[in-house]
């Protein structure tokens, strides 16, 4: 049975409380994406890859931050979460 | 450290520990295709370095392939005579490897100026060569054979030739023979000499061809400029185009120049005229031009207000960004526009009041001569020095450092820090409303450098890359507002940086814009133009994200479209 957006959090919160604390009370948005090579892509890199559209859930963090100077900053974390919960790539900007 | 010889076709079997590297070399002749394939362990990082006739180190190569895997290729071709050294490194984990090398049995391929000898033993035998060449080029293919021998020549296109089907050949009875092409098709042309009687030794050489001119197309907006700077100051920017123009043909390259919404420029091509403010349309003229035209170069001339971005839907959805500019799909032939397929880049404008800028940039242009020294600086914030440590080998010199902020901040750099570096490398953060770019520790955020710090500063010549947040913004900006635009006002040679919000890891391997822009800077060192390392960085990126994990996910996608080049794409770096 896939995770509810509340299992999610619940999963990826150590983790953010651990590398991206100024986010880790932040409400993630939660979107599911699917990973698959456009046929344009392939054409022209000349790669040929399997056609398996895996689909992911991606928790994405942000927030706007206050620089030293009063600047206002995008601070975003990407959790990308496969279907087992496994967290399989973070980025963040 | 030893290294062991290795036959070509030989598989060895070896292991490595972690953090060890060892040692192979191999013999080669000239102009083959040599492949060294390596197969590690899973889940473990091996990387290959090679050098030629000189002993490779991680530090020393001429080829490397670092993925995050144990499994790397590496093909040279055409190969030098000589020795290949090989260095086998276990970036990650340890474990057993197999290295083979390969040199398959194929057409020797001969390069123009290029005299190759061969030798046919026998009556009736054969050798094999191609000839790469340019749409329009002049091929002239020059056979000398043993005097006491019949030896003929025979050339076909995109296909071995035999004697039965061929598109030229050679056949006077000695084995002196001689073909020309006039106008070469773009492709392939694959040569057969022939032992028609006899055997002995025979030279077979490519004379120097007839390169036909380089084309670059140039792109921008009469109207826009004429209304934005008004009647008598589009003048002087056509004036300094011209320069431009002529620079450019005195290095060999022929520019045409189109205004977008001019029919007079747009006629001889055959095209119309467009709206001015529509991506879609401008994109579509470059079609047709390139059609009539075949450029190797697209160059983009002004900002947004004069050649719009694309405005393109954000596929990293959530994260603030609503749209992101990009010129992707100028540099596409097709509306799958996440992979380049055009040498583009854009000399931007800025503010209206701030035509000295732009005109200082074409006269930048005119120049050509883009030499610097090969220093280097490099500033990250502090959170990602690891992941900014990966990125900054490719333009690190021995004895340099990355400035980590904090501690380092904006008014610690003197212009003497930066004067007369070739390169600068900046990881750090940037907001869409500050020209500012930020280090970080924890929850502080500390300016880290601003427009002010190249003020005074001698950057002239310099590559400039930029992770930042926004970095590449200039949508409505002045001089004074993008740290971008500065630098190319201090006639820096390049910068690229990204439209939007951007990613990256916080520790290697490589990924988003870490990777893209290594990639970036691995291409300019090959002295590539800025041009065609930007296309290719991109190219490279998208194949090793697919090569890495099998898919390019939103983020990678968003890094494709979102970075673009500020730069005259014919132009390259000449390092001092």
């Amino acid at each position: 049975m896939p995770l509810t957006d509340k299992e999610l959090k619940k999963m990826v919160k150590g983790y953010m409380e651990e590398n991206s604390p100024e986010l880790a009370d932040e409400e993630p948005v939660i979107s599911e994406e699917s990973y698959e090579i456009p046929e344009g892509v392939e054409r022209k890199l000349g790669v040929r890859m399997p056609k398996s559209a895996k689909t992911v859930k991606v928790l994405t963090y942000k927030k706007m931050v206050t620089a030293e100077d009063g600047a206002k900053l995008p601070i975003v974390t990407r959790v990308t979460v496969d279907g087992d919960g496994n967290i399989i790539k973070t980025t963040g900007n | 450290m030893n290294f062991k010889e290795i036959s070509i076709g030989e598989k060895i079997t070896d292991s490595l520990s972690k953090r060890e590297s060892k040692g192979y070399v191999v013999m080669v002749d000239a102009n083959r295709k040599l492949t060294i394939d390596l197969r590690g362990p899973a889940n473990q990082d091996f990387d290959l370095y090679i050098k030629y006739n000189e002993e490779a180190s991680t530090a020393k190569w001429d080829y490397k392939r670092v993925t995050t895997k144990a499994d790397e290729t590496i093909t040279i071709d055409p190969t030098s005579p000589g020795a290949y050294y090989i260095l086998v490194y276990a970036y990650r984990g340890s474990g057993q490897f197999s290295l083979s090398t390969e040199v398959p049995i194929e057409d020797v391929e001969i390069v123009p100026s290029q005299q190759i000898k061969g030798t046919l033993t026998a009556s009736n035998e054969a050798l094999y060569y191609l000839i790469k060449t340019k749409e329009g080029q002049k091929i002239t293919l020059d056979l000398n054979g043993p005097l006491n021998a019949d030896f003929d020549l025979y050339v076909r296109y995109g296909q071995r030739p035999t004697n039965i089907n061929y598109d030229s050949r050679s056949y006077s009875g000695s084995s002196k023979e001689n073909i020309t092409i006039d106008k070469a098709r773009k492709g392939s042309y694959f040569i057969m000499v022939y032992s028609y009687r006899g055997s002995g030794d025979f030279t077979l050489s490519a004379l120097p061809l007839e390169e036909p001119k380089t084309i670059e197309l140039i792109i921008t907006s009469k109207e826009k400029l004429k209304t934005k700077y008004g009647e008598a100051q589009f003048s002087q920017i056509e004036a300094r185009i011209a320069d431009y123009i002529n620079a450019l043909d005195t290095a060999g390259i022929s520019a045409k120049l189109v205004y977008v919404d001019d029919a007079a420029t747009l006629s001889p091509y055959g095209a119309s005229p467009v709206a001015a403010d529509s991506p879609d349309q401008i994109k579509d003229l470059i079609g047709i031009l390139e059609g009539k035209l075949n450029p190797g170069h697209f160059l983009i001339l002004g900002g947004h207000s004069i050649i719009p971005f694309f405005s393109l839907d954000n596929p990293a959805g959530f994260d603030g960004d609503r749209i992101v500019h990009s010129d992707s799909p100028y540099a596409s032939r097709d509306s799958d526009y996440l992979i380049p397929e055009r040498a583009l880049g854009r000399l931007p404008d800025a503010k209206e009041s701030e035509l000295p800028f732009f005109l200082s940039l074409l006269s930048a242009a005119a120049s050509r001569v883009r030499r610097a020294d090969k220093v280097s600086f490099g500033m990250t914030a502090n959170v990602w020095t690891d992941a900014s440590q990966a990125v900054y080998v490719p333009i690190k010199n021995a004895g340099e450092i990355l400035e980590l902020s904090p501690p380092v901040r904006h008014g610690d750099l003197a212009a003497a820090r930066l004067n007369r570096r070739g390169y600068f490398y900046f990881n750090l953060h940037g907001g869409e409303d500050t020209a500012n770019w930020y280090g970080q520790e924890g929850s502080s955020y500390p300016v880290a450098f601003t427009p002010e710090n190249i003020k005074d500063a001698e950057v002239r010549n310099a590559v400039v890359c930029c992770e930042a947040c926004y970095g590449a913004n200039i949508v409505d900006k002045g001089v004074d507002e993008a740290i971008s635009l500065k630098f190319l006002a201090k006639d820096a040679a390049c910068f690229m940086g990204s439209t939007k919000i951007a990613y990256g890891p916080t520790e290697p391997p490589s990924t988003e814009a870490d990777l893209l822009v290594l990639k970036f800077f691995e291409r300019i060192k090959e002295g590539l133009t800025f041009g065609d390392a930007f296309m290719k960085a991109k190219q490279d990126f998208a194949r090793e994200c697919i090569a890495a994990r099998s898919r390019l996910d939103m983020t990678e996608k968003k890094t494709l479209i979102e970075f673009v080049l500020f730069a005259d794409p014919s132009s390259r770096m000449e390092e001092a």
